[in-house]
């Protein structure tokens, strides 16, 4: 249960040592004598939202303030099933009440604007400026438009949506895979390392070809892809296989890797047609998933590096660029860590206990991370992948107990792993934001 | 209540008429706009039938695919559940435990209020032939060991109750079904409980006194499930866990 500084100030009075104040290391005791010290978290993703509720659960005394300007969150995590109808966007949409009622976070729907590390201030649009303690930004991921002729923001908007953050692109790439002709060619543009959600792109192909076999069997899904590997890609080509004839002539799933010429150069909006280096690519959907880089508040803040991410203290998740800020999440340089919610939970728990154990005067302890990610192949088809983390020499490196879904002839394997999936998502989102 | 907000006795009671009406429209706009399909019941010839081979499962296939298919893997090493979580198998009629994965794959079952969806896909990646092997399988398992967070105390309080019932509340007495030590008992189909893990047997009775599960023919189980309370449900869960075998399992 958070303590407030009255009801310590009360306990002391009344001579009640007990149990709460007990717990709290001296040092911090000192602190909230003078005063409480305040912890602004700026973006209420997985991330900020998994740091604030966390932080309380650190350190109960703090003033705790999250800063998101929209009252709603919805997760990319599962939003290729709303792509083909298996959720809805209400299914994967989140509320910050139970941060504010129960974590007693004090949410403000605002936009930070401005940001002076040496008063230690956000400039908010609204509420105007805020003072910190610790900042913590958790800024996503933004996208790079203009590397490739032919792609820009507005076609990302209309004709090649990469349905890449949840919402709006999520019900138009929906709407454009209703409405492909029969027999049609929906082709999906990977992007280049590093990205968020790294099986993402290859369970989308998977279940849209799963929603053709049902609606548009003639259809075909093509992957252009700049990289020859992809996580989970064993078990990914094992799923295809076996549902959706890979490696067959009438495979419903084309894969063409970096070194088959699955780099795009150019695209022409207008025509719907993809000139990679395999060659021309006709076709009557084109769910273009452009490459990426550290969200555009952790630019204006100047956190990123010159490859657009941002570096960190590993072991605390403090900027290596600016001090008394932390980034979390798909943003920062996260080396043998992939991109993605699990990750960005995993990291915010570890830095608001840096954050805790700073602002107390101890140390911070040595992080133990994990990242678990399911993908569905299908919708009784489950492929995972689990990682531990520890970091050495300020680089996060995964441990030997590491894996990926074997292949057995066991039926039960893939579809125990798609019904735990089901279960993953709902128990993970709650650990966010219940 | 003040003069504004109601007029008369009269007016008060048109206006609980209309919020009663109101209720019922919007009850029905709101099923009409989601329809539930009920969940299914069994018709007593219907399961006689689906159960007419249970008979000829083999115990040795049963044994594979009690591995192939990971049903070990929560169930416990031999059908006997090392879990707080998941029932122990062993010790059952091979028609209980066959009727159980027909009842998954009909989608009558419920646990801890949802649907029971690792179960109901599991089920129905089985034919009814795998079915009786695995069936045969754990029947021949002996009966479950005394889980060990069984509460000897809260177990004494809930033999009276099992085996002679409660006239005053119009409960029967479990026993008169289950058997006289919850080895099963008036049909192969009926469970037998004796060692049975006390959340499981908490859920699956909760289960029937929320209409959750229609696993049970003429709903009979819901009947009796009704009039007990979570209390009683809780001393009959460690009473039949604690009547489980003493020895170690194999």
């Amino acid at each position: 249960m958070p303590l407030t500084r009255r009801e310590l100030i009360r306990a002391i009075g009344a001579g009640a040592l007990t149990l709460p104040l007990s717990a709290l290391p001296l040092s911090a005791l000192a602190k909230t004598r003078d005063r409480t010290a305040h912890v602004v978290i700026v973006g209420g993703g997985i991330g900020g939202a998994t740091a604030a509720k966390y932080l309380r659960l650190a350190a109960p005394q703090l003033r705790i303030t999250l800063v998101e300007p929209e009252k709603r969150f919805m997760t990319c995590l599962r939003s290729t099933d709303v792509v083909v109808g298996h959720m809805t966007l209400d299914d994967i949409t989140f509320t910050y009440d139970a941060l504010r009622a129960k974590y007693k976070i004090n949410v403000v729907h605002d936009r930070a604007i401005g940001f002076d590390p040496n008063a230690k201030t956000v400039q908010l649009d609204k509420a105007g400026k805020m003072s910190y303690d610790r900042l913590i930004v958790s800024p996503g991921i933004d996208f790079i438009y203009g590397d490739v002729e032919g792609y820009h923001r507005e076609a990302a908007e209309t004709t090649m949506p990469h349905a890449w953050k949840a919402g709006a692109q999520t019900l138009r790439l929906q709407k454009q895979l209703q409405a492909m002709p029969q027999g049609g060619t929906f082709v999906l543009v990977a992007p280049p390392n590093p990205f968020r959600c790294p099986p993402g792109p290859y369970e989308r192909a998977s279940l849209v070809a799963e929603w053709c076999q049902q609606h548009n069997p003639a259809a075909k899904v093509i992957i252009l892809d700049p990289k020859d590997a992809f996580t989970k890609d064993v078990p990914f080509k094992k799923a295809w296989e076996r549902l959706y004839g890979y490696n067959t002539p009438n495979s419903m799933i084309e894969w063409v890797s970096a070194s088959k010429g699955g780099k795009v150069k150019r695209v022409d909006a207008a025509s719907k047609t993809i000139h990679a280096e395999a060659g021309e690519f006709k076709a009557d959907v084109i769910n273009y998933i452009p490459p990426q880089r550290a969200g555009t508040l952790a630019f204006r803040m100047g956190l990123t590096n010159k490859d657009g991410w941002c570096p960190v203290n590993r072991r605390t998740f403090e900027s290596e660029i600016v001090k008394d800020v932390h980034v979390i999440g798909d943003a920062v340089v996260g080396d043998t860590m992939p991109k993605s919610g699990y990750s960005a939970n995993s990291q915010a728990k570890v830095a608001v206990q840096a954050i805790a154990d700073l602002l107390a005067g101890r140390e911070p302890g040595e992080p133990s991370m994990i990242n678990v990610c399911y993908s569905l192949a299908g919708q009784n088809y489950g492929v995972s992948i689990a990682d531990i983390f520890k970091v050495v020499d300020n680089r996060i490196v995964k441990l030997p107990a590491s894996g990926v879904s074997p292949i057995t002839d066991s039926p039960a394997q893939p579809l125990l792993e798609a019904v735990y999936q089901r279960n993953w998502h709902r128990t993970f989102a709650n650990d966010c934001f219940a | 209540m003040t003069r504004s907000t109601l007029h008369s006795p009269l007016t008060a009671l048109k206006t609980v008429a209309l919020v009663l009406f109101a209720g019922v429209c919007g009850f029905a706009q709101a099923a009409a706009h989601t329809p539930v399909a009920p969940m299914p019941e069994w018709e007593a010839a219907q399961l006689e039938e689906a159960l007419a081979n249970v008979s000829n499962g083999n115990a040795k296939e049963g044994e594979r695919l009690n591995h192939f298919l990971y049903c070990s893997a929560c169930h416990g090493d031999n059908g006997n559940s090392q879990s707080r979580n998941w029932p122990s198998l062993t010790g059952q009629k091979p028609d209980y435990i066959m009727k159980t994965l027909l009842d998954y794959q009909r989608d009558m079952r419920r646990d801890h209020y949802r649907k029971a969806y690792v179960m109901n896909r599991m089920s129905q990646l089985l034919s009814p032939p795998q079915m009786a092997d695995l069936a045969a399988y754990y029947a021949q398992q002996p009966a479950p060991v005394v889980p060990p967070q069984t509460d000897l105390k809260l177990a004494k309080l809930g033999a009276r109750l099992a085996l002679q019932g409660d006239d005053k509340r119009g409960i029967t007495a479990c026993a008169a079904c289950h058997g006289e030590h919850g080895e099963s008992g008036i049909t192969p189909d009926t469970p037998a409980l004796a060692g049975q893990t006390p959340e499981y047997f908490i859920q699956a009775m909760q289960m029937y006194k929320a209409g959750m599960r229609t696993s049970d023919i003429g709903g009979v189980m819901r009947m009796f499930a009704k009039n007990l309370s979570d209390r009683d449900i809780t001393v009959l869960a460690h009473y039949y866990a604690s009547l489980g075998s003493r020895t170690a399992a194999r």
